[in-house]
C-alpha cells in the first residue's frame, strides 16, 4: 500500500475515524489490528515473520532485564543480536554474502563446478527499519537506560505501528512507550497539523521527487550517450530528487502518526543547507544516524578513546560502511559509505586550517561555499549510491567530464515544472534556515497566508504531481 | 565536589576544547543544546574531564550520560 495511493488515504481515513469512535481502551488493540492489515496488505506472509519477531524479542528483553549477571546478562544481549541479525542477513545479504564467497573460491581454483545456492526470497519490506528498531530497544535495555516492556500490546505496537513500519523512522523506546502511556483524546489540531504535514509530503513526493525521477531515468539509462552537462545537471537533480522522495514519505509518515495524536522522530533538518558533511549527517536520515552513532559510533569510540583521533577515524569507518551497506547489499552502497567516512575524517584533519580560512573571509561568503561544496560532495556520493554497480557510478562521473554533446532536458515544461518544484520546496527551507521566518508548522503563524499556502499546494499537486511515479526509493531498504 | 562547582569547572573544559566562549552549561544541558558539542568532539571532552579529574569512566557509565547532570553525577561518584 504506496503512501501516495488512494488505498492508502481511505485505509487512513477510516483508521482514524475508527480509532477515535472507540473507547480509549482499545484504542490500541485496534490500531494493531490495523497494522497488521497495513502490512498484510503488501504480502500476507510478512506478518507471521513480524509476529515471531515480536514475540521473540518481547521476551528476550525481559530476560535482560532480570539477568543481573554480566555473563548471563550478555549472553540474552548476544544472542538477541544473533537472531535479529541472522534474520536480517538471510533475507537482505545472503545472496551477497554467498555469490562473494564463491567469487573468492573460485579465484582460488581454476575450476570450480559448485552452483551458487541463491536463495529466491523476497525482502520483506521494512524489515531493515524494525530490525534495528528492536536491537536499539534491547540494546537500552542492556545499558539500563530503559525498563523492559511488559504489555505485549504496546510492544507489538512499537514495531508495528503503520504510519512507520516501512520506512521509518526507526523509532527510540524511550520516545515511544512514554506516548503508549498516556491517554490521547481527540484534537482537531492533531487531524489539522497531520493533514499539512501529509500534503506537504506529497508535495515533495509527486511534484520534485517523481518529476525529477521521468527526467533522471530517461538520462541515466542513456547515459553513455548524454552529455557532460546533461549527466552534471541530472545528477544534481538526483540530490534534491533524494531528499523530496524520502523527506516527503517521512512528511506523510509524521504526519499520519499526528493524527492518531503520535510525534514520531524528525528524521531530516534541511540537510541541503548543511555547511559540513558532519553536519549533513546530523540532518539527513536523523534516525539512522542517531542509531549508528549511539550504538555503533560512540561504543568504539569511547572504548579507545586512549587511541585519540584514530579512535575516531576507526568509529566513522566501521559505522558509516554498516550505514552503506544498511541500504542493501552491493558494493556501490559500502562504497558510498566509505567515501562518507573518508570524507568525515578528511573535516577532522582540516579542522583547523578551515577554522584559519573562516576567519579571513566574509562570514557569509565562507558560509555559502561551504553549504555549496557539501551540497556538490553529497551529489558526487549520490552517483555511486543510485549505480548498481561501481563501474556505472564510475561511467558517469567519468562521462561529466568527458561526454560531448547537447544539452538535453526532454521538453520546456520537465525543466520548468522540475525548476518550479525545486525552488518551492527550498523556499521553505531556506528562510527557515536562516530564521527569516517562523517554523513551516507553526500554528500560531499567519492564519490566513498558511490555509492559502496549503490550498495551493493541494491544486498545484493535482496541477503539477506525477501520478504514477511508483515506489518510493527507500523502499527498497 | 559540589555539583555546581563541578558544573563551573567542566564549563571551562568545555570552553576550551569546543573554543567558545559563550558556552553556558546547566543539568539539563544535552548535546543538542549545545552548537560546537557534536559525537566527534565529545571524545575530546571526556577526556580532558577524566585527566582533569584524575578518573576513568566505564564504557556503560559514558553510554547513559544523558545531560551534564548525569556526567556531573557520574564525576561526583568517581570522587568519593
Amino acid at each position: 500500500m504506496l503512501f501516495t495511493s488512494i488505498v492508502y488515504f481511505l485505509f487512513l481515513g477510516i483508521s482514524v475515524l475508527g480509532y477515535y469512535l472507540l473507547p480509549s481502551k482499545f484504542r490500541h488493540y485496534f490500531l494493531i489490528i490495523a497494522s497488521a492489515v497495513f502490512y498484510m496488505y503488501v504480502k500476507p506472509s510478512y506478518l507471521l515473520l513480524i509476529a515471531v519477531i515480536i514475540i521473540f524479542n518481547y521476551a528476550i528483553g525481559i530476560q535482560i532485564e532480570k539477568s543481573s549477571g554480566g555473563l548471563r546478562r550478555s549472553t540474552f544481549r548476544s544472542l538477541n543480536l544473533l537472531l535479529n541479525l541472522g534474520i536480517l542477513i538471510f533475507f537482505k545479504y545472503w545472496n551477497f554474502l554467498i555469490e562473494n564467497v564463491f567469487q573468492l573460491i573460485g579465484l582460488f581454483s581454476a575450476k570450480s563446478t559448485m552452483s551458487i545456492p541463491f536463495l529466491d526470497v523476497l525482502l520483506p519490506i521494512g524489515l531493515s527499519y524494525y530490525i534495528f528498531q528492536i536491537i536499539g530497544y534491547n540494546m537500552d535495555i542492556y545499558r539500563g537506560a530503559i525498563k523492559a516492556e511488559r504489555n505485549i500490546f504496546h510492544f507489538s505496537l512499537f514495531v508495528l505501528f503503520f504510519p512507520k513500519l516501512l520506512v521509518g523512522p526507526i523509532e527510540r523506546a524511550n520516545r515511544f512507550f512514554p506516548q503508549l502511556k498516556k491517554k490521547i483524546v481527540f484534537r482537531k489540531e492533531n487531524i489539522i497539523e497531520g493533514g499539512k504535514r501529509i500534503v506537504w509530503g506529497l508535495f515533495k513526493k509527486l511534484v520534485v521527487a517523481d518529476r525529477i525521477s521521468i527526467y533522471h531515468s530517461s538520462v541515466v539509462t542513456h547515459a553513455q550517450t548524454q552529455s557532460g552537462e546533461t549527466l552534471l545537471f541530472a545528477s544534481l537533480l538526483y540530490t534534491f530528487q533524494v531528499y523530496a522522495d524520502f523527506s516527503g514519505y517521512t512528511d506523510i509518515a509524521l504526519g499520519s502518526a499526528k493524527m492518531f495524536g503520535y510525534d514520531l522522530m524528525e528524521n531530516f533538518k534541511r540537510p541541503l543547507l548543511a555547511k559540513n558533511l558532519s553536519e549533513f549527517w546530523r540532518r539527513w536520515h536523523i534516525s539512522l544516524s542517531s542509531w549508528v552513532n549511539d550504538y555503533i559510533f560512540n561504543p568504539i569510540v569511547l572504548k579507545h578513546r586512549n587511541w585519540g583521533n584514530r579512535s575516531i577515524y576507526l568509529g566513522l569507518f566501521v559505522s558509516f560502511v554498516v550505514i552503506g551497506f544498511w541500504h542493501g547489499a552491493t558494493w556501490s552502497y559500502v562504497l558510498f559509505g566509505v567515501l562518507q567516512s573518508l570524507a568525515l575524517i578528511y573535516e577532522i584533519l582540516s579542522r583547523k586550517r578551515r577554522i584559519k580560512i573562516s576567519k579571513r573571509m566574509n562570514r557569509k561568503l565562507y558560509n555559502a561555499i561551504s553549504i555549496l561544496l557539501t551540497f556538490l560532495f553529497v551529489t558526487c556520493s549520490l552517483i555511486v549510491f543510485q549505480s548498481a554497480t561501481i563501474s556505472e557510478a564510475m561511467n558517469i562521473i567519468k562521462g561529466i567530464f568527458v561526454n560531448k554533446g547537447p544539452f538535453f532536458y526532454d521538453k520546456p515544461s520537465t525543466l520548468l515544472f522540475i525548476l518550479i518544484g525545486c525552488t518551492i520546496m527550498m523556499a521553505f527551507e531556506i528562510p527557515a534556515e536562516f530564521r527569516l521566518m517562523k517554523s513551516r508548522y507553526s500554528v500560531r503563524s499567519n492564519w490566513f497566508t498558511q490555509e492559502l499556502s496549503y490550498a495551493f499546494m493541494i491544486i498545484y499537486i493535482l496541477l503539477a504531481g506525477v501520478f504514477d511515479g511508483g515506489q518510493f526509493i527507500y523502499f527498497a531498504f | 565536589m559540589a555539583s555546581e562547582q563541578i558544573i563551573k569547572e567542566i564549563t571551562s573544559i568545555f570552553t576550551r576544547i569546543l573554543e567558545d566562549d559563550s558556552i553556558s552549561l546547566n543539568e539539563h544541558t544535552t548535546i543538542n543544546d549545545v552548537d560546537a558539542w557534536n559525537s566527534l568532539n565529545h571524545i575530546q571532552i571526556i577526556t580532558a574531564i577524566e585527566k582533569h579529574y584524575k578518573i576513568r569512566f566505564e564504557l556503560n557509565e559514558l553510554l547513559n550520560f544523558k545531560n551534564v547532570g548525569d556526567l556531573s553525577d557520574g564525576i561526583q561518584k568517581k570522587l568519593k
